[in-house]
């Protein structure tokens, strides 16, 4: 059949375009990857300098007030960098699996990144206080996106209103990461917990914001 | 990958590949799309203009037949199908002006019934079927004729242009109907045309007796006699050069009526011929499963968009609502994804191709009104067709199953 050949080159050329809009595609998405990735070796590298100088015994007035400086500065990147992993996130198609790893990983850094905040807490008896957002990762019903997505922009705007007086550390709770399970554990923080003041132990369920505000505001 | 991607991938992918396609065929035909043969040897054409109440169009409709310029009219037979109106007294008034037209009065059966009826006394080895509301061109039927020296040519269509272009929707339809005939042109040369029009088509009359005529139980007879003719073997043609004038719909529930109509006769001939797929060379290979595919993939996809829709619905005003519980906003800057994905790339990609192929096929036709339609309406058309064309299959579907009782 003479017909034959125009689908034939018909789908070749589709095949084309769709080949050429999937390599455009991959590509536009893993640069977005590489960001991430240096993020996150940038944060690796920064919270690991904090691990090293807290675990220093006798830290002076000083010392602590730089490194309390640090571990604010660090909070603040890592809050900037979890909103720009939201949104690349959201956007990603075809490389949504690495995500999901990419996800585990830098929450495993938020979590040191807490544990670092509370033994700084402990030696150096100061610094901002820490709002920690435990939300679900994907959740499925409709119910929990919504309450999520409230707690998600309560948690944002209570960091516009305290700004630096606040370190917001978003992790989610459900990505099997053992070491935060550990921390959920010895706090003995109930599973729909949503908001969590570490350093007074405060715990919040959805949907408090007034209560968080003011409670943020007395200490 | 997310399965909801795979499936935004597969329909971008379909219409894609039609896209691809069209082009193909029209660069390996470009230079035979606007050639229409000469005929060798005289062919007598008898008219039939089948009428119901088209006082209103009927007059001028037999004036322009009249001014054609084809030398071997046998006939002009007006069929009025049980008018209620003016239109056999029109139409009777002009027999005295013109000797060759006849005016049949009869009751109301249908087009398709009036048409088979006019065909038994016919004269002319060859028949045009022209609606009461269409015009045809002075040379449309010379430049039609030639493609019948091809003894396997059943019938040839023309180009159907709107006429009353001065309503938006009527210019909307001119766009469309440019597509249209371009799209048809390109379906000869895979000898796939899967309808003459009722606006003016001329058929081989042995091939009409062939296949017994017009369907009277068939909403849109064009296309049934169309895929008849396909199945039997015959050709199905079309000048591209050739133009016919007809009224469209101006308002839109006439129009939203009107598209339905042709849908549920889609749907009957497609339940009439199904068992001829992957049979009778293209007609079972490309015309059916063309057809079949698109009826399947239209209304999934709307029924993943309804699906998603709704989702996204409920999700939203649950998230205003707990927003509100808790004292927010309900809407917020930061709710705006504006980073796009790779679907809204392809998206808008495919979308560009489509509008660059409608300026292509609107150029191609040298379309005067091309000059005074704003670039906005032609976005506007590709966007409404979009959006209009799956609920309506959905509608169809709905008429089809309801009406299928009441046609029994």
């Amino acid at each position: 059949m003479r017909y034959r050949y125009y689908f034939l080159e018909a789908l070749f050329i589709t095949l084309l375009i769709f080949f050429i809009g999937f390599i455009i595609g991959y590509t536009l998405e893993n640069n977005r990857n590489l960001i991430l990735k240096e993020y996150y070796s940038e944060t690796e590298d920064s919270i690991n300098s904090l691990f090293e100088e807290i675990d220093k015994f006798n830290l002076n007035s000083s010392e602590c007030e730089t490194l309390i400086e640090k571990g604010l500065e660090l909070g603040d990147r890592i809050y900037r960098q979890a909103l720009i992993f939201e949104k690349y996130e959201t956007s990603a198609i075809l490389t949504t699996n690495h995500l999901i790893e990419e996800h585990k990983k830098f929450d495993l850094l938020r979590t040191l990144y807490w544990a670092n905040l509370i033994d700084l807490k402990k030696y150096c008896n100061g610094g901002s206080n820490t709002l920690v957002y435990l939300y679900d990762y994907r959740p499925k019903k409709i119910k929990d996106i919504a309450k999520q997505k409230t707690s998600s922009t309560i948690a944002s705007e209570i960091k516009v209103i305290f700004e630096d007086d606040l370190i917001l550390i978003p992790i989610a709770k459900n990505l099997n990461i053992s070491y935060l399970d550990k921390l959920i554990e010895m706090y003995e923080i109930p599973q729909d917990t949503v908001f969590f003041i570490a350093n007074e132990e405060k715990i919040f369920k959805y949907g408090e914001m007034e209560e968080i505000k003011d409670y943020l505001s007395r200490i | 990958m997310e399965p909801i991607a795979i499936v935004y991938f597969f329909y971008m992918f379909v219409s894609l590949y039609f896209l691809s396609l069209s082009l193909v065929i029209y660069f390996h035909n470009r230079n035979r799309i606007a050639l229409d043969p000469i005929a060798n040897k005289p062919y007598f054409l008898s008219i039939l203009i089948p009428a119901y109440n088209e006082e209103g169009t009927i007059a001028n409709t037999i004036h322009s037949v009249f001014e054609t310029n084809y030398k071997f009219l046998k006939e002009v037979i007006v069929i009025n199908d049980g008018s209620k109106d003016k239109t056999l007294e029109i139409a009777k008034s002009l027999e005295r002006k013109y000797p060759l037209l006849k005016v049949i009065d009869k009751k109301n059966s249908g087009k398709a019934d009036s048409l088979n009826q006019a065909i038994r006394i016919v004269k002319g080895d060859f028949i045009t079927i022209i609606d009461a509301d269409s015009y045809p061109d002075k040379d449309a039927f010379s430049k039609m004729m030639g493609y019948f020296d091809d003894k396997k040519v059943g019938v040839v269509t023309a180009a159907c242009t709107p006429i009353n272009r001065e309503t938006f929707l009527g210019r909307l339809q001119s766009i469309e109907y440019k597509v249209i005939a371009f799209t048809r042109k390109l379906l000869e040369f895979i000898d796939s045309i899967y309808v003459a029009p009722g606006s003016l088509s001329i058929y081989r009359k042995k091939a009409l007796k062939d296949i017994g005529g017009f369907d009277p139980t068939n909403l849109t007879e064009d296309i049934e006699s169309t895929w008849h003719l396909l199945k039997d073997g015959w050709k199905v043609r079309m000048s591209l050069s050739a133009s016919v004038k007809t009224v469209v719909p101006t308002k839109l529930k006439d129009w939203w009526k009107q598209r339905v109509r042709w849908t549920v006769g889609g749907f009957q001939v497609i339940k009439k011929y199904i068992g001829y797929i992957f049979r009778n060379g293209m007609f079972g290979y490309f015309v059916i499963p063309f057809f079949l595919f698109g009826l399947v993939i239209g209304i999934m996809g709307l029924g993943i968009f309804i699906y998603l829709g709704i989702i996204k619905i409920i999700q939203n005003i649950g998230i205003m609502l707990y927003k509100l519980n808790s004292d927010l906003s309900p809407v917020t800057l930061s709710d705006l994804n504006l980073n796009p994905t790779l679907l809204n790339y392809f998206g808008i990609t495919l979308f560009i191709f489509f509008l660059i192929f409608t300026l292509f096929v609107l150029l191609s036709m040298k379309d005067k009104s091309l000059k005074n339609e704003n670039f906005l309406e032609i976005i506007f058309y590709m966007t409404l067709y979009l959006i209009a064309y799956p609920p309506m299959i959905i509608w169809s579907v709905y008429k089809w199953i309801k009406g299928g009782v009441l046609w029994r």
